[in-house]
């Protein structure tokens, strides 16, 4: 397990990014402590490469959560951390300068306390089978401009299915709902929330269209934007399988931001997987920021940094690692960690978000450092099993 | 831009267990992390997952100890900690179909 952390004041410059090893094995040492600067300019991985299909979901080494049942309620003090910590409000969202560090960073971190509240019962996911994105329902959460949690999941009602925003506090009939829709991703805006919307049907691979769409503070729709809609999937550069997205929201420019793995079929008659970048104005216009974007793109996050939003994707191909930029017309693939991976929809490691910590981005994987990260399998279609496995 | 150097975190995972779902989230307002975290062991059939949380700061140092999460405070694989404007930091999660929201203060 690691973080590097990426200094948002040079864009090029230091970074910082902490990392976790992963795995049965973790070898001895493997804390390596401080950042290192990174000279020079960004490596541009992954133009014009493309990477081959995916089966269902395409996520990489990502285990299921088995999420027994357990107590509606609990309270889990912090381990740890002492005394008083850091007095003051926190900083909100994200962003904010950070201080000098206390003289220890156990005095800082005081205790947590962790309360459980149940949505009413009639709100229940849908909890997916193994062909669609796992059994694990996705449940988004957002804090909109009042403060109020909002949660979404996806709906389903005999055949049917809808994306649905709770507020805590919603009834099963009072929550917000898209019809037809599976949920892709959830944030707030300034004057309600926002919903990454899939084709809700069930098998991944045969979406032909995703969606956004803008909700007031009543719930209704004030538009929905479809991103693409595909006739079929067969048809050269038809758009599909869309799946493991997030939206994220600039207040300062009223735009919202989606981003997320889908296929497309190539000339060489094979639907490939890659990422998918847009941008959509107050009035839902859309702008194609990149219509592939990694290849393969197995996961994806967003962070809201000002007025801008950071991404990053997890790539087993084009490129391999964790790669990074902000999001704008043509992103780059600026891999920030090479890790080892097989071409067909496996990387050794695994995202875990992004951290504004206010000069620097932090930014958590997975990884198993026993495997060396340059470990090539090849590429697609000749990757060599014997490694790949 | 190349490999950025990481800060390795230890978080001595039980022996045969995977580390997955991992998330961040920034902590308090003293530029630390909340990492959380599950630990998988079992198979497909029969998996089973226990959910960590430890506080680090910019330079790994660790904060907060390795803490186990209730199973009632679990977390998704596919979603994000969020944090609001007042410090808390939340997430949810289906137990038993009812969906339930999940909200830690520092």
């Amino acid at each position: 397990m690691g973080t590097v952390t990426r200094s948002k004041t040079m864009f090029w410059g230091a970074s910082l990014l902490i990392a976790a090893c992963g795995g049965e094995d973790p070898p001895a040492g493997m804390r390596v402590a401080g950042s290192g600067a990174v000279g020079g300019l960004p490596g541009v991985a992954g133009a014009g490469g493309m990477a081959p299909p995916l089966g269902a979901g395409g996520n990489a080494n990502v285990a299921g959560s088995g999420g027994g049942a357990g107590n509606a309620s609990g309270t889990a003090g912090g381990a740890g951390g002492t005394g008083a910590g850091i007095g003051g409000q926190a900083a909100a969202g994200g962003g904010g300068m950070i201080g000098p560090p206390p003289a220890s960073c156990g005095e800082a971190a005081r205790p947590y306390q962790v309360s459980v509240t149940p949505l009413d019962a009639g709100l229940v996911p849908y909890s997916g089978d193994r062909s669609w994105a796992g059994a694990t329902p996705r449940v988004p959460v957002a804090v909109d401009a009042a403060g109020t949690w909002l949660v979404g999941f996806t709906r389903q009602s005999g055949t049917s299915y809808s994306a649905v925003i709770a507020r805590q506090d919603s009834m099963a009939d009072s929550a917000w709902s898209v019809p037809d829709a599976a949920l892709g991703g959830l944030t707030a805006t300034k004057d309600g929330a926002a919903a990454l919307l899939f084709d809700p049907n069930t098998m991944v691979d045969a979406r032909v269209w995703a969606a956004v769409a803008r909700l007031a503070s009543d719930g209704s729709v004030q538009w929905k934007t479809e991103l693409f809609h595909s006739p079929n999937l067969e048809d050269e550069g038809t758009k599909g399988g869309a799946s493991s997205g997030r939206l994220a929201y600039v207040p300062d420019s009223d735009t919202l931001f989606a981003y997320f793995g889908h296929t497309q079929r190539y000339d060489d008659g094979v639907r490939h997987q890659g990422g998918y970048l847009a941008s959509l104005d107050a009035g839902g216009t859309q702008q194609v920021l990149s219509g592939w974007f990694g290849s393969h793109n197995l996961d994806q996050r967003l962070l809201v940094d000002a007025a801008r939003v950071a991404t990053v994707g997890l790539g087993d191909a084009y490129p391999k690692g964790i790669f990074f930029d902000y999001a704008a017309m043509r992103p780059r693939t600026n891999v920030i960690y090479r890790l080892a991976a097989d071409g067909v929809g496996s990387t050794n490691g695994q995202l875990g978000g992004m951290v504004d910590l206010g000069s620097e981005i932090a930014i958590p994987f997975i990884t198993n450092r026993s495997v060396a990260q340059d470990l090539d399998a090849g590429t697609w279609p000749d990757i060599d099993d014997a490694i790949s496995m | 831009m190349g490999d950025l150097s990481p800060v390795w975190l230890m978080p001595a995972p039980a022996a045969g267990a995977r580390l997955g779902s991992l998330k961040a989230a920034r902590y308090g307002d003293a530029g630390l992390i909340l990492i959380a975290w599950a630990e998988n062991t079992g198979n497909s059939r029969m998996p089973s997952s226990t959910y960590f949380t430890m506080v680090v700061d910019r330079t790994g140092a660790v904060c907060q100890p390795k803490t186990a999460l209730p199973a009632a405070q679990a977390f998704t694989p596919g979603d994000d900690l969020i944090a609001h404007p007042d410090g808390s930091i939340a997430w949810a999660n289906v137990q038993s179909n009812r969906i339930q929201l999940v909200k830690l203060v520092p």
